[in-house]
């Protein structure tokens, strides 16, 4: 049981649609894993399914998250509130999703370390201080006395982070934490996020459209789409050997410095709520067989510390 | 706000001025006896009501600028000193049933937003429409009945004591809190909806603090602004509840001088009610920079 986070088929449904149709996947203490696929296939679903925080009308409608061993549908309401915040935590796209506009930063610093246990305010200015700098972010006290309005969006993001992270969890959830951030802010926040992990030990799941950001920052790679992972691995093996055509299409549709046009895929996910018989990515296809169409993937190793879903892999 | 009171100023006069009947008119009659056209022209000029109107409009400007708002028809005592009678009591209602409308639809409005389409929300929904709908002078005549006449707790009408203070306040208190029940829900489900309670919420805040400190803070933005609004209009005194109380406040005197065209309260009145909701809305959008951190960034920066 050495698994920080053990997900087991989960199935995550809003009313009849089906967001999650049964996803595996563990994470070991202080390791990455990036997790990438196109907008809608359910990537954020996972992490607040994982965080007990859907939204109104989504449940968890089979398999199971455990956290440490424990099956988190187990927990109470109470007890998963004081996980949050100490225990894991997430972070989100838009640092406005973190800090409420009207109230400085610092008091809510403060509100989320009172939560979880007394501090005196000496003591919290200590533990806050010691995260900003450990984040590099210089003049602390004006940060705190600051309202998110005053800041930078790159140090905005930076104070989230910081926020994030401030008891220390031991699983950090980021939801395309560099997405809203200029090339250079992103570097510097990737930078930060692999040295919180070295510091403090912080396992991560990094969603991210960047596949340079995944590249650089992830131990593992997911690929999601349509609900599923279609592909799983180690980073460079994936990244270097591309074998789901989903994966292929995804990178080739990064752009290039020497002049080659990104290439796009055409066409979209099947919708949630359509219960798909085969493969969900066989409309959009190129290699796609009349076997695709009535047999559903799974899984299954190719190598060593590769798995895809396709029948038709590396054709 | 300075341009909208001298707005107000020239229309109160205007309306005066073109209404039937002048000052000369109504002193005289007032005393019973038939006059001669001759003596009336007398006694216009002598009013200087036979000057032209620009003339007449700064002359007045100047009289109330010093306070003098001219004496009543009906009584000869000067309008002032007729409206700081009523005023008080005006005042003194107006901000019970204010605080009453506070103390009651806050928690009320939170509690309806917190538990969102359950039983305690139908029911607060239901009250609501109920308040809203039933108009202020069945309600008083109900709690006069029940609390008068039935259970003897409360004098049935007037006293500007403490106990008289009760029923009219719950009265007026009674609609405003149905409206604002509502309106402080609708704010707080707003609120909840935001990103930073998500945010909060996937830092393990307590649902304590979320409420109170962020939510609550965040959605009072809109409210203090309708609270501004009907505090207003309780200062412009509210005729019905105040004449079936026998509350002497400034709607039943308003009332009284508009059915004995008495044209110089009335004017006072108007004069009243236009400086009360300047006012108001000035304390209203300072209480909202205050409340209001960009705001008051927004003002630093032009």
């Amino acid at each position: 049981m050495s698994e920080l986070l053990r997900i087991d088929s989960l199935r995550v449904n809003y009313g009849r649609a089906e967001v999650l149709k049964g996803l595996s996947l563990e994470l070991r203490p202080g390791r990455i894993f990036g997790l990438v696929g196109e907008s809608g296939c359910g990537k954020t679903t996972l992490l607040r399914a994982v965080m007990g925080l859907l939204e109104s009308g989504g449940r968890i409608s089979g398999g199971r998250v455990l956290f440490e061993g424990r099956d988190l549908s187990t927990v109470s309401a109470e007890e998963m509130r004081r996980l949050r915040g100490s225990r894991m935590s997430l972070m989100f796209q838009n640092p406005g999703e973190s800090f409420n506009p009207t109230r400085t930063i610092g008091r809510q610093f403060l509100e989320t370390m009172r939560s979880h246990g007394s501090f005196s305010a000496n003591e919290a200015m200590e533990n806050i201080s010691g995260m900003l700098q450990c984040l590099d972010l210089k003049e602390p006290e004006r940060i705190l006395k600051s309202y998110p309005y005053e800041l930078s969006g790159g140090m905005l993001q930076r104070a989230a982070l910081a926020l994030a992270m401030i008891l220390k969890p031991d699983l950090l959830l980021a939801d395309e934490p560099t997405s809203a951030l200029d090339a250079i802010v992103q570097a510097q926040a990737v930078k930060e996020m692999m040295k919180l992990r070295d510091e403090f030990g912080t396992a991560i799941v990094v969603i991210s459209h960047s596949m340079g950001v995944v590249a650089r920052m992830a131990d593992q790679v997911g690929v999601m789409y349509a609900g599923r992972l279609v592909e799983y691995g180690d980073t460079g093996a994936v990244l270097s050997k591309p074998l789901h055509p989903y994966t292929r299409a995804l990178m080739a549709a990064v752009p290039r410095l020497d002049g080659r046009w990104p290439s796009a895929t055409d066409g979209a996910p099947p919708p949630p709520e359509h219960n798909v018989r085969g493969c969900g990515f066989a409309g959009r296809c190129q290699l796609c067989a009349a076997e695709c169409l009535d047999r559903s993937q799974v899984l299954e190793p190719v190598e060593a510390g590769h798995l895809v879903a396709c029948l038709r892999a590396g054709c | 706000m300075i341009p909208i009171l001298f707005g107000v100023t020239l229309i109160n006069f205007g309306l005066m001025y073109i209404s039937p009947g002048d000052a000369a008119e109504r002193t005289l009659i007032a005393d019973g006896a038939r006059v001669s056209a001759e003596v009336l022209e007398a006694r216009r000029a002598e009013l200087g009501l036979n000057r032209p109107f620009a003339v007449q409009y700064f002359h007045w400007l100047k009289n109330l600028a010093r306070g003098d708002l001219g004496e009543s028809y009906a009584t000869g005592r000067p309008v002032w000193a007729v409206l700081s009678e009523s005023l008080p009591n005006t005042v003194l209602l107006a901000g019970s049933a204010m605080l009453l409308t506070i103390l009651i639809s806050i928690p009320l409005g939170l509690l309806a937003a917190v538990r969102q389409n359950t039983a305690v929300d139908n029911i607060l929904r239901a009250g609501s429409f109920m308040g809203l709908s039933m108009p202020s002078f069945v309600l008083a005549l109900v709690l006069i009945y029940v609390f008068g006449l039935k259970l003897k707790l409360l004098p049935v009408v007037g006293g500007t004591g403490l106990k008289g203070l009760i029923l009219p306040s719950v009265t007026l208190a009674a609609a405003l809190t149905s409206g604002f029940v509502r309106q402080v829900r609708a704010a707080v489900l707003e609120e909840l909806g935001r990103g930073y309670v998500l945010g909060a919420r996937a830092r393990g805040v307590k649902e304590r603090y979320i409420l109170y400190f962020n939510v609550l803070k965040n959605a009072l933005l809109p409210i203090v602004t309708l609270i501004g609004i009907s505090f207003g209009r309780l200062l412009g005194g509210t005729a019905v509840v105040e004449i079936i109380f026998m509350w002497p406040g400034l709607g039943r005197m308003a009332v009284e001088a508009i059915s004995q065209r008495d044209y110089p309260v009335v004017q006072g009145y108007v004069m009243w009610m236009a400086a009360i909701f300047v006012a108001v809305n000035l304390v209203a959008d300072i209480s909202y920079r205050l409340l209001n951190p960009r705001v008051r960034y927004a003002d630093e920066a032009a």
